[in-house]
């Protein structure tokens, strides 16, 4: 009789406990959501300044061109054709790809935003980075 | 009631922080374009200067600029974020977007 009373209480009890637990949940992630925000608000426009700065900034930019038009200014000066030098410079600018550039600089970016190095996984699960690095310092 | 009340704050939250955001994506996107054009047009004004024939500078800056292009659009930051996503721990959106 005594066990079948408690049973009887303890199921509301546990409701209740439960309600609440979820309203403290709820209460967590509404104070919570506004840093959130503005902590994205913050790391997005810098993530994407970053990104194009690093490569396309006009001083970037310009030193970029200056190497590939350099390349070519050396080849005409070496007395190669200017059609010869020209498909040269083609190739070699081809040969930079830009797009490669682009993902390279926007996974340092992600990394500096973030704060810590993200590790790529790799095919076997007992490659150890740590032990190859050590064998190269 | 304070269940409600943060059911609220937390809709009221997402709709403002979400719009806010939104807001500084595209004003970043915007302002990242008007720099990478800076930079295509110095890259072309350089090329040009060091001889390079003005169809082939035109054709080379195209191939310069067309990465960052891709990528300033809403579409190409998703595909960023997405490629950053290693472990797959970003649910897809609905339509594959």
């Amino acid at each position: 009789m005594k066990i079948n009373l408690s049973d009887e209480f303890s199921e509301p009890k546990k409701k209740t406990r439960l309600e609440k637990s979820e309203a403290e949940e709820l209460k967590e992630i509404a104070g919570a959501l506004p840093e959130l925000f503005s902590a994205l608000n913050d790391a997005i426009p810098k993530l994407i300044s970053g990104l194009i700065g690093s490569v396309y900034s006009p001083e970037a930019a310009g030193n970029m061109a200056a190497g590939i038009g350099k390349f070519y200014s050396n080849l005409i000066a070496e007395g190669i054709p200017e059609e010869v030098a020209l498909d040269m410079t083609k190739k070699f600018v081809g040969a930079l790809d830009f797009s490669k550039l682009m993902s390279m600089v926007s996974d340092e970016t992600s990394i500096e935003i973030s704060g810590k190095k993200k590790r790529k996984r790799r095919g076997s699960d007992n490659y150890d980075d740590d032990e190859d690095d050590e064998e190269f310092e | 009631m304070g269940t409600a009340r943060s059911i609220a704050s937390i809709t009221g939250s997402a709709i403002g922080g979400g719009s806010k955001l939104l807001f500084k994506l595209w004003w970043s996107l915007r302002q990242g374009r008007n720099d990478v054009k800076k930079g295509a047009k110095e890259f072309y004004k350089t090329l040009r200067e060091n001889g390079i024939p003005q169809e082939d500078a035109k054709q080379i800056s195209i191939a310069f600029v067309k990465p960052a292009w891709e990528l300033l659009s809403i579409r190409g930051i998703m595909r960023m974020v997405r490629e950053l996503d290693e472990d797959n721990e970003i649910p897809m959106m609905p339509f594959g977007f």
